[in-house]
């Protein structure tokens, strides 16, 4: 008689402690669920974030705007042939042992002393396929007054983080001269005093 | 201490009527207990149903939200020439508007001047909603809620943007209110694009956007240079027959239609297109034997009477002398061209225009209309037609008979969807492929030595014909308006694309050293940019070292003994 008592507390008590149990199982599933389902719409979300963005970076730069710029502001021509290298002159191209003059491509930091990395010197080849580009731009090294030379790719050696700044920082310099850039600054506010 | 005090049981027991209350009491207790039961169960099952049927929100949106109600339009090489977005709209409901009216309009006015104040105020005063504006910038958006009124509604709704807004206007056409297509590749596609199976993947077009837009912007600048009226180009690849770029100006922005649009002068308007027709009248020659040596001269001594009809060569391009098939080409003769259409015949010609089909509408996706064929072949209307007079086609396809001339003589249809390289139509043969050897030969004689010398691009190897005609007006020709029309195809030595320039009724402009209005002057330095613009992106390089073997037709071209005339 006392066994069977003690059976039903037993039966009562194992549903207490399981059922509560499972409840937490269920219930941190279903939390679970919740997170991935916020997950996925976030990513949906920034799905149709990158769609609308590359749409207006699309529409901002189209190519209007581009011939706009190529053509009536910096004033591009179309290459010559004797600017493009056929494949096997590109192969027989001999650089000299040392680097080669890439004036136009060098970073003015002056803050660290470290020598030149070899490995700019590849960037010639890059440069002289570029002109096959949608926008053709004129390599323009001998027509720009030569820059303090300083050490090239030092970003590299820094802490990372201090490198990485740099480099974005840097990335203006290096695509277009000081003189370039403050023309463009001034066409966009001549641009904007129109616009108003 | 409590005390209890209670009734003895006895009298209870006694009282009969006391117990048939109990009795009816409990009853209704049980009916009670039985409707609770039956509530939660309800209740229950409800949630039971809701559980097994319903899903999550969330799986359903993930899925579709992704996918664009109307696909992408893009051109070859994956450039978004079309999409679809989801833009913010602006619109009032009048009935809840609490502001002044009269106010309310004057703000809108003034933030969106596209109607003016009066019409706002009307609309404000009518019942249904209506929109203020659609496809609004969220600046603008920002502006219109701070005025604070509740009546403004906002809503995302999905809209058609054109990114590169008039860019191939004409190719992509535009929707209607219901999101159809009205022209262009948007009307020819409207089933695939709106398809929901299909419609995740955007369309894919033959069009090259940088071509394009090189294209439209040699054609443009020129066009307001000389003030022509209008101006057609296209660019064709001569081993598909896909159309690289294909353009009509004056043009419009698809993304703010205002009245109707103009007609896309490439497959809409047909013209007589003059000596660029010399080059198709010659391969037929020598195509069906008529004409079997090159040094063969015809007498262009003097204007050729036939009947009451006097066929003249150009002012400034007489020669007065006997001429030979290259140097017919080169000087662009019509009398010459005449007396060999004259020997031709009207079958063996209008054969050849057959087959590169001049006489039905060109073969494109859009909407196209009708050449003007001749009724009847007389002599003098075969010999009209040699160069390019008495018939009218449209550019197109004039384009697509210099693909078959110059691409070893297959004629392929024109297509405006991205060809698989492994499945190129076969098209059907036109010419010999000796006729097309010499044709090239002979194209790019006159771009060396001919009219079409400032139609070259250094290094690209171009070959072409100019052709001036009069502008066709009311009941003759309009003697002062010219079509001018350059058709060239490049690298001659290893055909790949044809590109044609047309200007209606070009004026000349020494300002910039445009002297006349021919072909020489206008089209052909159009076709020059845009192929040393795009020739290196189409994926031909530049050789100043290469060239056709022209060695068999330059000591054919007598050169005076004088300093040389000026053939433009």
């Amino acid at each position: 008689m006392a066994a069977y008592g003690f059976k039903g507390l037993g039966w009562f008590i194992m549903g207490a402690v399981v059922g509560p149990a499972c409840y937490l199982v269920t219930s941190h599933v279903a939390a679970e669920r919740s997170r991935l389902a916020a997950v996925e719409s976030a990513i949906v979300k920034a799905h149709q974030d990158i769609r609308g963005l590359e749409t207006e970076f699309d529409t901002r730069a189209n190519m209007v705007q581009l011939q706009r710029w190529n053509g009536d502001f910096l004033a591009l021509t179309a290459p010559r042939p004797e600017q493009f290298a056929a494949e096997t002159s590109l192969a027989s191209l001999n650089l000299p042992v040392g680097g080669t003059e890439t004036a136009q491509l060098l970073v003015p930091s002056g803050a660290n002393p470290i020598a030149p990395q070899p490995a700019v010197a590849t960037t010639v080849v890059p440069a002289a396929v570029q002109v096959s580009a949608p926008a053709p731009v004129p390599a323009e090294p001998a027509a720009r007054p030569a820059r303090p030379v300083g050490p090239v790719a030092t970003a590299q050696n820094n802490t990372v983080a201090r490198g990485r700044n740099q480099a974005m920082a840097m990335l203006d310099d290096k695509l277009l001269s000081r003189t370039t850039i403050a023309d463009l600054q001034e066409r966009a506010r001549s641009e904007l005093m129109t616009l108003r | 201490m409590t005390v209890l005090v209670a009734p003895p049981a006895h009298t209870r027991r006694t009282s009969g009527t006391r117990q048939a209350l109990v009795a009816t009491a409990q009853v209704r207790l049980m009916v009670l207990l039985l409707l609770f039961g039956a509530g939660v169960l309800v209740v229950i099952l409800r949630l039971a149903v809701l559980a097994w049927s319903t899903e999550p929100a969330t799986s359903v949106d993930g899925a579709t939200a992704l996918v664009p109600l109307r696909a992408d339009i893009t051109d070859r090489n994956g450039v978004p020439l079309a999409r679809t977005i989801d833009a913010w709209s602006i619109g009032v409901r009048p009935g809840r508007v609490i502001n002044d009216k009269a106010q309310l309009a004057g703000q809108l006015a003034a933030l969106i001047p596209e109607r003016s104040q009066a019409q706002y105020l009307a609309a404000l005063n009518g019942k249904g909603f209506f929109y203020v504006k659609k496809r609004a910038t969220p600046d603008l958006v920002n502006q219109i809620n701070a005025l604070g009124e509740p009546g403004i509604e906002f809503a995302r709704e999905p809209e058609r943007l054109y990114p590169q807004s008039e860019l191939g206007a004409h190719v992509l056409g535009y929707l209607d209110d219901q999101g159809h297509g009205v022209t262009g590749m948007e009307k020819v596609l409207d089933a695939r694009l709106l398809d929901p199976a299909k419609r995740g993947q955007s369309a894919m077009l033959s069009i090259d956007a940088r071509v394009q837009g090189a294209l439209e912007n040699e054609l443009g600048k020129t066009m307001n240079d000389l003030q022509a009226r209008g101006a057609a180009g296209i660019v064709l690849d001569v081993h598909t027959g896909e159309v690289i770029a294909m353009t009509s100006l004056p043009s419009f922005n698809p993304n703010s239609i205002k009245g109707s649009p103009t007609r896309n002068n490439v497959t809409q308007s047909v013209y007589e297109l003059g000596s660029t027709f010399k080059p198709l009248a010659i391969a037929a020659a020598i195509d069906s034997g008529t004409i079997t040596s090159m040094s063969r001269r015809f007498d262009a001594t003097q204007p050729l009477q036939v009947g009451r009809f006097k066929i003249h060569d150009d002012p400034g391009d007489e020669q007065f002398r006997w001429l030979n098939i290259p140097e017919t080409l080169v000087y662009s003769s019509n009398i010459a061209t005449a007396r060999i259409a004259d020997e031709l015949g009207a079958d063996k010609l209008t054969g050849m225009f057959r087959r590169l089909g001049f006489d039905q509408k060109p073969s494109i996706e859009l909407g196209a209309v009708n050449p003007l064929w001749p009724r009847a072949w007389g002599r003098i209307t075969v010999m009209t037609a040699a160069y390019g007079h008495g018939i009218a086609v449209t550019p197109l396809h004039l384009a697509t008979a210099y693909a078959a001339l110059v691409n070893g003589g297959i004629w392929r249809p024109a297509t405006l969807s991205k060809v698989d390289p492994a499945h190129v139509p076969a098209g059907r043969r036109v010419i010999q492929e000796a006729t097309s050897a010499r044709m090239r030969q002979l194209l790019r004689l006159i771009v060396l030595k001919g009219t079409g010398r400032k139609g070259d691009a250094l290094g690209y190897r171009v070959a072409g014909k100019t052709g001036t005609a009069e502008a066709a007006a009311e009941g003759g020709y309009d003697k002062h308006r010219n079509v001018s029309t350059f058709a060239a195809a490049f690298p001659i030595d290893a055909p790949r694309y044809v590109v044609l320039a047309m200007l209606d009724s070009p004026k000349s402009n020494p300002a910039i050293g445009v002297y006349r209005t021919t072909a020489a002057w206008t089209a052909a330095p159009v076709v020059s940019r845009l192929i040393s613009r795009t020739g290196s992106l189409l994926g031909v390089a530049p050789d100043s070292h290469r060239d056709i073997d022209e060695s068999e037709l330059l000591p054919l071209i007598w050169q005076g003994t004088g300093p040389e005339k000026d053939p433009e």
